[in-house]
């Protein structure tokens, strides 16, 4: 809140939950990932932090917050230290940092089961690569989008054409610039871009996927178990 | 009149962006805490390593869970004078290592007896649950059985092997390849967040 002011601090935490919850959710649904034996509460119940308390869905908050941290310092630090390159180069950057910060949680909560990888898929070091690629894309593009919609107001014409027709028209309503628009309508242009950004990384994802299943050193352990 | 009011009440909740915009001083404070709390976090996930080298050492670790516990026998025990001690620790006897610190979880089945060795190559380890019900192999198997014989396809393993799997790591470089890795990069993150601190204090932020 200090670094953004409270409206885009706010703006990046929740934007950030929700971008992050959907590809968690995603991935728990079609069985990639599970956080199974937390989730019983069965096996840590009594740690003293044992199991997670608050889930949204089938996701735990600590993990999402875990996602928003990362995210948020990938951040912080991409903006100090390439503040003269252009938002795509400093995205990259946060993307960099969030991939080694993941490169240190991965072997720490998969060793402690905080969460279970169940893809059948290429792992080095009982992490499945696909996911640290996931993380850096899904940090560029959450930064990236945060960036240029809420902090700079930009227009990115590579989303005018979809942006005109759907997100102008029935939902903002108006054909004004980025820049131009209320906090109300820069609040919805963000999670329409946000969904995008979705939808994307969905794309790009989807084929390393199954590009690693293809070269898998490890089967897949079922969900649940 | 109507029309006027309409249009100024669009405005109640108007914020403005450039009137929530923090003083740079803010701003340098706000940035320095997160990445302090960030550099914190890397350290402290570095200690949460360490303290589960010894799981990270058994190759089977991902493939096996606790055994079931009896609910009222645990919660009496809790309450009693094993309060911080794990409760199915009296089941299967603590790891080394992992057993004071009751966040981390531990292997239940590294009994005295029942271990592999530790220096054992990997090589063909073949999974063998000990316990019914326990394991994704167990139900395939029961499967399999039932099914008529059919061209038997060959399943991935569920262990990897070589730098595929994080217990060949952890038993590297005199058994302290897990630490090692752990501190390369919590210091890189570390130098990483210190030079953004640095920059942010000289006012190189936004």
């Amino acid at each position: 809140m200090r670094t953004l002011g409270r409206s885009r601090a706010r703006a990046f935490v929740y934007g950030g939950l929700l971008f992050s919850l959907a590809i968690e959710t995603t991935f728990v649904v079609i069985g990639l990932k599970n956080f199974y034996w937390y989730s019983s509460n069965n096996y840590y119940k009594h740690y003293p932090l044992g199991g997670y308390i608050i889930w949204l869905g089938v996701v735990p908050l600590a993990a999402l917050l875990l996602w928003i941290m990362v995210a948020a310092s990938s951040y912080i630090i991409s903006e100090s230290m390439a503040r003269k390159w252009n938002e795509y180069v400093r995205s990259l950057i946060s993307g960099s940092i969030a991939l080694v910060f993941y490169l240190l949680a991965e072997p720490v909560g998969i060793t402690n089961h905080w969460w279970v990888w169940n893809a059948k898929s290429l792992y080095f070091i009982d992490i499945p690569v696909f996911s640290l690629i996931c993380v850096f894309f899904a940090v560029f593009f959450s930064t990236l989008i945060f960036r240029t919609t809420i902090m700079e107001r930009k227009d990115l014409s590579i989303l005018s054409a979809i942006e005109q027709n759907t997100l102008r028209k029935f939902i903002v309503k108006s054909k004004r610039a980025t820049k131009n628009l209320t906090w109300a309508q820069l609040r919805r242009v963000y999670l329409f871009r946000l969904m995008l950004s979705y939808v994307s990384l969905a794309l790009v994802m989807a084929p390393i996927i199954a590009a690693f299943w293809s070269v898998a050193n490890r089967g897949h352990i079922k969900p649940g178990w | 009149m109507a029309n006027k009011r309409m249009e100024l009440e669009q405005y109640k909740s108007f914020i403005s962006l450039v009137e929530e915009e923090p003083s740079r001083k803010m701003v340098k404070r706000g940035a320095t805490i997160a990445l302090i709390i960030s550099i914190l976090l890397a350290f402290l996930l570095l200690v949460l390593g360490f303290l589960s080298v010894e799981l990270a050492r058994n190759p089977k670790n991902i493939i096996e869970k606790p055994g079931s516990k009896k609910k009222s026998e645990i919660d009496r025990r809790v309450r009693g004078e094993y309060a911080n001690i794990p409760c199915f620790a009296f089941e299967f006897p603590l790891s080394l290592g992992a057993g004071e610190d009751s966040l981390i979880a531990f292997d239940s089945r590294r009994s005295a007896s029942s271990q592999p060795p530790l220096f054992q190559e990997p090589g063909e380890v073949k999974i063998t649950p000990e316990s019914p019900k326990t394991s994704p192999n167990e139900e395939s198997s029961d499967k399999a059985k039932t099914e008529k014989p059919k061209k038997k396809k060959k399943s991935l393993p569920l262990q990897t092997k070589g730098a595929g799997n994080l217990s060949n790591l952890a038993r590297s470089v005199n058994q302290r390849g897990f630490n090692l890795y752990l501190i390369v990069l919590t210091a890189a993150l570390a130098v990483i967040g210190g030079i953004a601190i640095g920059r942010i204090r000289k006012g190189k932020y936004r």
